[in-house]
């Protein structure tokens, strides 16, 4: 076998170790290199969390930026896109659903979003751990996964002390965003590995992400309401997995169970998103110690 | 029981230039030797064998030396026993998941302080939270660097950090440790103190392999000597005669460039 991260046991034999072309090409490799990595959990919480620390060191607001900054981007987005009327109690509650409807998808695009960027970056990133310590690789996927959590959580947050003091309405269905955000996040892994692999052999993976992120972030209803619009503009926002995997995580969460569309969207996408890692995987994984 | 068996390990470095055609073209890159290249059918280079067939075999109680000029393939093998580079054809079985100490600057979260790399390495390894603090205290005192583990790790000098790496990798009571050179980064008073905590280990019948030009660390520590030459297995043997034969052929071989150079 081919994972070599072992949890030790007190008294246990040590397990032999065999290392290989053979142990790490293939698809069997990389299934078994997530299951080794899936073994080593506090492995990477412990270093998903210590990333998080290493980018607000020494900052003396810390991860109150990260509030700071979701607030701010919300808070300008409604103002503006509300046309500043605030007049009457009609156009109060409007503005009000219009916040959650930004706040939350703002929020989980950010999330997906950033597995993205970071998939790009998520095997290059670790070329120092990569080159000294032989852990499983998709330990670097769960990590990036793991940190862009944190944001995301402490923006949900935000939302929830919002939608706390305006009184919104929480209904049973609610709770399905909370699969939503589990989807998102299995898909973060896949994401990380696919565009890890890929971005190692390719280095221009990762500015070819950050420019097609920019139109997704305007092929994505979090800016404007999805049900609002109308033609091409609706066409695109259809077709684009992003939409759907937004909408698990934030139709709930505003009182309506996603669409049959948008669970279908999210399920192929899934498939799709998997595949693609492990077989990019399979292909790359015995090389991505020369490549990174 | 403690062994390593590794036979006919071939490594071929991919060389990549990018997404667009070969920039190195035909041309060997100069000082290379020509017949570790590894070309296409149109003599374009792909790659660069680094190593060709070495092996080794260990049981208890071995340490190994690697010996080699700059280049030869000795920190290629290491990582290849270490589970790090996966090789192109042969095979590794240890009867563990070896301890590494290959690279001083690896391996170390550099903004985050002593303690906290204490844990991360452990974790790495394998160990749980409560059997890194039963040693942390251990590694705190012989890696010797007081007050400078509340620092971040990236501000001490490189033989802090090898101080601190090596109390980390032996704090455990590896089976199976693979050095590189760097061990010398040291002072003497810290070499000694090494060298004591890898005679324990070594009295605990675990296996060394040490890559090294230091004759002195070599004969101290080692009972076996392999002699790495392009890439190649060139002798191996007890580490007195392969040394003088190791160095025999380099005060030989250091004149030939000069004679090459006079011949064109």
């Amino acid at each position: 076998m081919s994972v070599i991260w072992k949890e030790h046991s007190a008294g246990a034999a040590p397990e032999p170790f065999v290392f290989s072309a053979r142990s790490h090409a293939g698809v069997a490799g990389m299934i078994a290199d997530i299951a080794g990595g899936l073994r080593a959990a506090r492995v990477w919480r412990a270093f998903a969390w210590e990333e998080t620390k290493r980018r607000y060191r020494r900052s003396a607001l810390g991860l109150l930026w990260i509030v700071i900054g979701y607030v701010a981007f919300v808070g300008a987005i409604v103002l503006f896109f509300n046309n500043f009327n605030l007049s009457s109690s009609d156009q109060i509650r409007s503005a009000e659903h219009f916040a959650s409807y930004v706040g939350l998808g703002y929020a989980a695009f950010s999330l997906i979003s950033s597995n993205i960027q970071d998939g790009a970056v998520a095997f290059t990133g670790s070329a120092a751990w990569i080159k000294s310590v032989s852990l499983p690789y998709s330990v670097y996927a769960f990590k990036n996964v793991t940190r862009t959590l944190t944001p995301f959580a402490l923006q949900v947050a935000s939302w929830l002390v919002f939608a706390l003091a305006i009184g919104h309405e929480f209904k049973p269905v609610a709770l399905i965003s909370l699969a939503g955000v589990a989807i998102i996040a299995l898909n973060g892994v896949a994401m990380q590995i696919f565009f890890g692999f890929v971005g190692a052999r390719f280095r221009d993976l990762e500015h070819m992400l950050s420019t097609i992120l920019r139109v997704l972030l305007f092929m994505t209803p979090i800016l404007y309401v999805y049900d609002a619009t109308t033609g091409f503009a609706r066409t695109l926002a259809t077709a684009n997995p992003v939409t759907h995997f937004v909408e698990i995580f934030r139709a709930p969460l505003m009182g309506a169970a996603p669409t049959a569309l948008s669970w279908t969207m999210v399920a192929a996408s899934t498939v799709v998103l998997w595949g693609a890692a492990i077989l990019a995987g399979a292909l790359l994984r015995r090389r991505l110690p020369y490549l990174v | 029981m403690a062994y390593i068996k590794a036979r006919d390990i071939r490594v071929r470095f991919p060389v990549l230039r990018g997404a667009g055609p070969n920039s190195y073209g035909h041309e060997a890159p100069r000082g290379l030797d020509d017949s570790r290249l590894i070309r296409n059918a149109s003599g374009a280079i792909t790659g660069v064998q680094a190593l060709d067939g070495v092996g080794l075999e260990a049981a208890k109680g071995d340490r190994w030396a690697l010996i080699g000029r700059n280049g030869s393939g000795k920190s290629t093998f290491l990582q290849v026993l270490a589970g790090l580079l996966p090789p192109d054809e042969g095979v590794v079985e240890m009867s563990s998941p070896p301890t590494n100490l290959i690279n001083i600057n690896l391996g170390m979260e550099l903004e985050a302080d002593g303690r906290r790399n204490i844990l991360l390495r452990g974790l790495a390894a394998g160990w749980s939270k409560r059997e890194i603090l039963a040693r942390q205290s251990e590694i705190e005192d012989f890696s010797g660097l007081g007050p400078f583990l509340d620092m971040p790790v990236g501000t001490l000098s490189a033989g802090m950090r090898m101080r601190l790496n090596f109390a980390i990798a032996t704090a455990f009571d590896p089976e199976i440790l693979l050095l590189d050179e760097w061990l010398s980064a040291g002072d003497v008073e810290f070499q000694k103190r090494a060298a004591e905590r890898m005679d324990r280990f070594v009295s605990a019948a675990g296996i060394v392999v040490l890559a090294s030009h230091g004759r002195s660390l070599i004969e101290r520590v080692c009972n076996r000597c392999l002699w790495i030459d392009a890439g190649k297995v060139r002798l191996m043997g007890d580490p007195k005669s392969v040394l003088n034969a190791y160095e025999r052929a380099m005060v030989a071989e250091a004149t030939v460039p000069n004679e090459r150079t006079a011949a064109q």
